[in-house]
């Protein structure tokens, strides 16, 4: 259904070439250096938050910074299982599809370790508590209950945003933290690798699946969206009871709704509109589910921004 | 021996694969017979061919977990099968 210019072969030679080593990446030990911004901007907004000043947008985007790798574990626990599943399904199949997805499993597990040592760097050298989501077992539970096909659609999704995010934002942007876009970039080089396996994956059982079970899929793919909302919206809100802690501030209700909206709009931009809109992703959709599901695609991205 | 969709020609094909031309297709139709069905139609079909060959045990059991988890992923309903 799909026209691919790439196979499960040419992944894995990829893959080979690209890979990195965590401690080439992140040495144990290394310290995180606060005096830059780490996300620009567009993946971080703060400008629009008249209650905080210079220094301030700075602690927020550092707080972002560090929500933003941990939502990014998060997703990638369900998106191991899912890996080592389709090896599964491929044993005593396609090889080269297998090779494909063991080195995809061992990528996610290698970006979790990066991102669980960042994280723990991060709480030693930013110096205040910093709350996250920490239910990542049970979302995954969530998500890999739904669909097989809407569980590959939502990984397509978050793969692509991932390289989006890179390449349009962060690669050449000025005056970031030097070793943050350095974190990105190796795990966008890699993620990219696991898009196409993504796109491969999803061809092969849109192939094998009736109109019902796709119809059914991008329903469960629209619901793992809203579902992810509601959980950057929480995010946001403790977004905004770290920036207080972090700065011994006390903000006033109108500050709190402020910028914990900002917060939720910079989240939903980031990882649910950014994806939707990416154009391989809308005519992956577009091929696999038909025209009617990327117009709905493109109406909620609309909503959400 | 009708395979019946592509999820169904997968799962012969790995059985063939490991088992050979003769063994694999004798294999298939014992299990077909066990089932008693003349193909797979449907992707719960598979699953159900997938759960038999696991009660074997050895390779075959192994084949059988790789054909269930293949049919998961095209749409089968464990509940169902």
């Amino acid at each position: 259904m799909l026209e691919l210019s790439y196979d499960y072969e040419s992944c894995v030679k990829n893959s080979e070439k690209a890979a990195w080593k965590l401690d080439d990446v992140m040495p144990e030990g290394t310290r995180l250096d606060f005096t830059r911004p780490f996300l620009p901007e567009k993946l971080a907004p703060s400008a629009g938050v008249a209650c905080l000043n210079s220094q301030e947008r700075l602690v927020l985007n550092h707080i972002t910074s560090n929500s933003y790798l941990n939502l990014f574990g998060f997703v990638e626990e369900y998106i191991l299982a899912m890996a080592v599943k389709h090896a599964h399904a491929e044993l005593f199949g396609d090889h080269d599809a297998i090779r494909a997805l063991a080195r995809f499993a061992d990528e996610e597990v290698k970006h979790q370790a990066l991102f669980k040592r960042y994280r723990a760097a991060f709480d030693r050298d930013f110096g205040h508590e910093c709350e996250v989501l920490d239910n990542a077992a049970d979302i995954a539970g969530v998500i890999l209950s739904k669909s097989p096909l809407a569980v590959v659609t939502v990984t397509l999704h978050l793969e692509l945003m991932t390289q989006d995010h890179y390449t349009s934002s962060v690669r050449d942007a000025q005056g970031l933290d030097p070793f943050f876009s350095k974190l990105l970039k190796h795990h966008w080089i890699e993620e990219s690798q696991h898009a196409r396996i993504d796109a491969l994956e999803l061809d092969k059982m849109a192939d094998a699946s009736s109109e019902d079970v796709r119809a059914r899929a991008f329903a469960d793919y629209l619901e793992i969206g809203g579902a992810f909302d509601g959980l950057l919206k929480a995010q946001a809100e403790m977004d905004v009871r770290s920036l207080a802690r972090a700065l011994g501030r006390t903000f006033n209700a109108d500050e709190v709704t402020q910028i914990a909206a900002s917060q939720h709009a910079g989240y939903r931009y980031t990882f649910l509109v950014a994806g939707m809109r990416h154009k391989t992703f809308v005519d992956t959709v577009r091929v696999v589910f038909g025209a009617e599901s990327a117009a709905k695609i493109a109406q909620t991205a609309a909503a959400l921004s | 021996m009708k395979a019946g969709n592509l999820t169904a020609e997968r799962a012969f094909a790995k059985i063939q694969t490991v088992l050979g031309e003769k063994r694999g297709s004798a294999l298939i139709s014992k299990t077909l017979v066990t089932l008693r069905l003349s193909s797979l139609d449907t992707v719960d079909d598979c699953y159900r061919f997938g759960d038999t060959l696991t009660r074997d045990g050895g390779v075959n059991e192994a084949i059988g977990r790789s054909i269930m988890v293949q049919a998961l992923l095209a749409g089968a309903n464990a509940n169902r099968s």
